[in-house]
């Protein structure tokens, strides 16, 4: 039963950020393509842009591995 | 699926809103302006091959044989034309439908155009300048234009099934029965706002109201003219009530048919600064003052939703204050005005 807690627990912690990060990521992208159309020099500061909500997910991985370590 | 309902797809006006940001920096600026008052008409040429209007301008050189002025005047006119209906293009989804109700504005314009013709009853060989960004096509209206007669112009509109050109066989309908011109107008107007309705009532949300607003704020621009020419005693009063039309956004019937000056009608409203500070200011230029307000309050959403149709509201007034402030300056520099004066005619954003 624990076990199947912090699997679970494990699965929220990169879960949630990464749906949340989708979310950012479709934004920023959408966004992005419309300014890189116009404005082909700013293409590297939106990669950028893209690439910081993708932290949240990295974080969220590195807590779900700390619980599955801790505790299995 | 849920979250393309729940959110209204804001990927759609991600993208749009980012392209149309990006033209915000080619529009004239108050010195750029002031710069091109003072050149001469040959000076206001060359200035513009320089700039985005460059390319319909040497078109223009090439193709037709006309006078300088009229053309900078088509030159402009097919840049304005152009950006708008490229803008549209850009445009899909919810932003798309919210868009055609916001250049239905050039269908008006030119059904206006059309109704006044028909009703001087005058010939006149040449074309005007239409507004090429609208839901009906140029050339409809100019066939429409080299009709002649009232009859031929109604069948050509029903025969085609477009809603908006089902509105202008109403208005010209009512010119054939002998109404007078506000009368028409005001069913061409009417028949064009119930259409747009249809579009906007699958868009009840914040961006289809904010749209329904700007729609208010035209109604009143409307129905103040009406109300100013009766406080001016330059048309009955009984008949004038007829040709007011309801949804305004924050005049509504009553208050017009009920007040008796200007601090009445407007005092507490969005229209409010219009209520001059001395007795003498002529009424008749209080719907021109509207304009310019509304203008400017179109150009002010640009920075209030990055995600919304504000940014589109704002690109589409700029783009057409731009090309009215560069017609006034034309006219100005052609008939040798001073700068201060040719820019006072402008509205001049920021």
């Amino acid at each position: 039963m624990e076990k199947a807690l912090i699997a679970l627990a494990a699965a929220l912690a990169v879960g949630i950020p990464a749906i949340a990060t989708a979310y950012a990521q479709a934004r920023i992208g959408s966004v992005g393509a419309g300014t890189i159309a116009e404005k082909p020099e700013t293409g590297g500061i939106i990669i950028i842009l893209e690439a910081i909500p993708e932290t949240m997910v990295i974080l969220g991985f590195v807590v779900a591995v700390m619980l599955i370590l801790q505790f299995a | 699926m849920f979250l393309k309902d729940s959110t209204g797809f804001p990927e759609n006006y991600g993208y749009l809103n980012a392209r149309l940001r990006a033209h915000f920096s080619d529009f004239l600026g108050r010195e750029d302006y002031r710069r091109i008052a003072s050149r001469s008409l040959e000076g206001i040429e060359l200035f513009l091959l320089e700039t985005r209007y460059g390319k319909s301008f040497r078109k223009s050189l090439v193709e037709q044989p006309l006078s300088t002025h009229r053309r900078i005047e088509m030159a402009l006119s097919d840049t304005a034309s152009d950006s708008l209906n490229h803008a549209r293009q850009m445009a899909m989804g919810e932003p798309e439908d919210l868009m055609r109700v916001l250049l239905a504005r050039a269908d008006l314009h030119n059904g206006r155009l059309l109704l006044r013709y028909f009703f001087t009853g005058a010939v006149y060989e040449g074309n005007p300048v239409w507004h090429g960004y609208g839901s009906l096509p140029v050339p409809f209206f100019r066939q429409l234009w080299k009709s002649h007669s009232l009859s031929h112009a109604i069948d050509k509109c029903l025969s085609s099934e477009h809603p908006l050109s089902s509105a202008l066989a109403a208005g010209c309908s009512h010119l054939r029965k002998g109404s007078t011109l506000p009368a028409s107008e005001r069913v061409f107007l009417s028949e064009v706002l119930s259409s747009l309705e249809e579009i906007l009532n699958r868009h009840r949300n914040k961006n289809g109201n904010l749209v329904r607003e700007l729609l208010g704020r035209s109604i009143d621009i409307w129905n103040m003219n009406i109300w100013s020419r009766v406080a001016a005693d330059t048309i009955d009063r009984e008949k004038a009530f007829g040709l007011f039309i309801e949804g305004g956004f924050s005049l509504p019937l009553e208050r017009l048919r009920g007040s008796n000056n200007v601090s009445q009608l407007l005092g507490a409203t969005v229209w409010e600064s219009l209520i001059p500070k001395d007795s003498g200011s002529p009424l008749v230029m209080m719907p021109g003052k509207a304009g310019r307000l509304f203008w400017l309050w179109q150009i002010s959403q640009r920075r209030k939703d990055p995600l919304g149709i504000e940014v589109s509201i704002a690109f589409i007034a700029h783009q057409l204050v731009e090309w009215q402030n560069l017609n006034a300056l034309v006219v100005g520099v052609d008939m040798g005005l001073e700068v201060g004066s040719i820019m006072g005619k402008m509205v001049l954003p920021g």
